[in-house]
């Protein structure tokens, strides 16, 4: 991230601009998101357990909260970990 | 007016064990011992819990399809949050049963399927005694390591 601002010499004196980290999306286009589906959801996880945002999943609103019940129902069968 | 629901059980492994043609038919009677129909019900699967749930770390989760009405499913409720051979319960509203699940009931009904019989879970709490004790003789042996080096420092300032 810097080090792109250090190229551009002419803007150093702006300081750190902003910039959105990418990341790979999941691949859910076309699977339902639903409680059963552990496989995917545990893509939709970090580390410790948390759910990724939508910045990170690349869903739609509507697609995100049908992920966030999965999730929800998922660890509340045991299925998926509250924190890991 | 009665509706189509989901249920989903997460059974101990205990009671499978003992049979599970015994342990699906004790939970799907509770449906209709509410005033529901049972329209599928098959093992789902058997699988390692994500934490351990009433010291269990592992267990059997099952799949039924059945229509109740409203005041059906809240004694339901009651009912399995009462019952101690299932941990945990998940009831959701559906449109129709899948497809795909009526026909794997089917499968499991037939006379040749054999369900595999869970494995032998460690109970969690066993478990945690046996890591208690290693970590407290660790721990000792540690202090010890620790007192030689500093009774030496000591012994070398004088």
């Amino acid at each position: 991230m810097s080090m792109m601002n250090m190229d551009r010499g002419d803007r150093s004196d702006r300081g750190d601009r902003f910039e959105a980290p990418t990341y790979e999306k999941i691949k859910a286009k076309d699977e339902e998101l639903d409680y059963k589906n552990v496989e995917l959801l545990r893509k939709c996880i970090g580390g410790q357990g948390q759910m990724f945002s939508r910045r990170r999943t690349g869903l739609s609103a509507q697609r995100q909260r049908m992920l966030k019940n999965a999730i929800k129902r998922a660890r509340h069968l045991g299925l998926m970990p509250f924190v890991e | 007016m009665s509706r189509i629901y989901e249920i989903m059980y997460l059974l101990d492994n205990n009671a499978v064990r003992a049979g599970w043609k015994e342990a699906k038919a004790a939970a799907t009677a509770l449906i209709e011992k509410h005033g529901g129909k049972v329209l599928s019900a098959r093992r789902w699967d058997e699988r390692k819990l994500a934490y351990t749930i009433s010291q269990r770390r592992r267990g059997t989760f099952l799949l039924a399809y059945g229509e109740l009405d409203a005041a059906g499913v809240a004694t339901l409720r009651r009912e399995l949050d009462l019952t101690e051979s299932v941990l945990r319960y998940l009831i959701l509203k559906v449109e129709a049963v899948p497809e795909k699940e009526l026909e794997l009931t089917r499968a499991e009904s037939e006379a040749g399927f054999v369900v595999p019989p869970p494995p032998e879970d460690v109970l969690a709490i066993e478990e945690d005694y046996a890591e208690d004790e290693e970590s407290e003789t660790e721990d000792e042996a540690e202090l010890d390591e620790s007192n030689v080096p500093s009774a030496e420092l000591a012994g070398e300032e004088v």
